[in-house]
């Protein structure tokens, strides 16, 4: 009998063992948090390689046109001008690159926090909350950073190439290829921008909800 | 025998109790939710989208000297 009740004890912290890491890591919540987690890592690493493949075609693609430039720059007898305008040129790719680099970086934090408020929305359903609205508003970021995603990607792909006519409209073939990259990183700016946007919606949507159960409890407790 | 049985149900109820543990105490989980949605939105908030104006500037002036 007491050989019984060693054995019975022995397996007490055993079983307290399994029982804890079982709710610390085979909820549905944490499940869906990994799996989650590991989907925006093959998202990220995906979108990664595209950009590179992408980025890799684009600098072909700029060596070409910039040998392009040196050949069609002969029209401007000033040399100095000359100088400027492959300056002008390198200094416009770069910026390209550089900006699309902040703007991807930007893409990965804000999915990450993406994953985070679906986390939050799944422990508020957990504890009954309606979250309906919270789970529209998701949807709406997700369709966002989508589309940042893709507008990143195409912007990846663009090369700018200067223009020259002649030397007395120099100035002006600059400033329109100038114009034109700035008015296509704008545009990705806006739909990181509608990204964040989308996500700052929803954590303020959430937070009203929270504040709405918290008003609401001692309601309910005094009706009861 | 009958010991046994009994240590055995408290096992499991232990058990029991710990996997429920977040659905009995979903106070904590708020407090956490809400702890959380003010760091999101802290971060959000800290979000730098960049300046485009001044990224250009040098590039302008290049323009404005040929």
């Amino acid at each position: 009998m007491k050989q019984n009740h060693l054995m019975a004890l022995s397996l007490l912290p055993i079983l307290l063992f399994a029982g804890f890491v079982s709710a610390q890591t085979d909820r549905p919540g944490a499940t869906t948090s990994r799996a989650r987690r590991l989907q925006t890592e093959q998202t990220r690493t995906d979108f990664r390689q595209q950009i590179e493949t992408r980025q890799a075609e684009r600098e072909k693609l700029q060596t070409e046109r910039r040998s392009a430039l040196q050949e069609r720059i002969s029209v401007i007898r000033d040399e100095r001008k000359q100088q400027a305008t492959l300056r002008i040129n390198d200094q416009l790719q770069k910026l390209n690159a550089r900006i699309l680099e902040h703007f991807s970086n930007l893409l990965d934090r804000q999915s990450e926090i993406l994953n985070r408020i679906k986390a939050r929305v799944d422990t508020i359903e957990r504890a009954g909350r309606e979250v309906s609205q919270a789970r529209a508003d998701l949807a709406k970021a997700e369709e966002a950073l989508t589309a940042a995603r893709v507008a990143i990607l195409a912007q990846t792909a663009k090369t700018y190439q200067i223009q020259i006519e002649t030397e007395t409209t120099l100035k002006r073939d600059v400033g329109a290829t100038r114009q034109a990259l700035r008015e296509d990183l704008e545009q990705v700016r806006d739909a990181i921008r509608a990204g964040q946007e989308a996500l700052r919606r929803t954590v303020t949507n959430l937070a009203g909800i929270m504040s709405n159960a918290t008003s609401s409890a001692p309601t309910t407790a005094r009706t009861n | 025998m009958k010991n046994y049985l009994i240590i055995v149900i408290i096992i499991a109820v232990v058990a029991l109790m710990i996997w429920f543990r977040p659905e009995i105490a979903p106070t904590g989980s708020e407090e956490q939710t809400a702890e959380e949605l003010t760091a999101i939105n802290a971060e959000l908030n800290r979000v730098d989208l960049g300046d485009l104006e001044a990224e250009f500037q040098p590039i302008d002036q290049e323009i404005n000297a040929l």
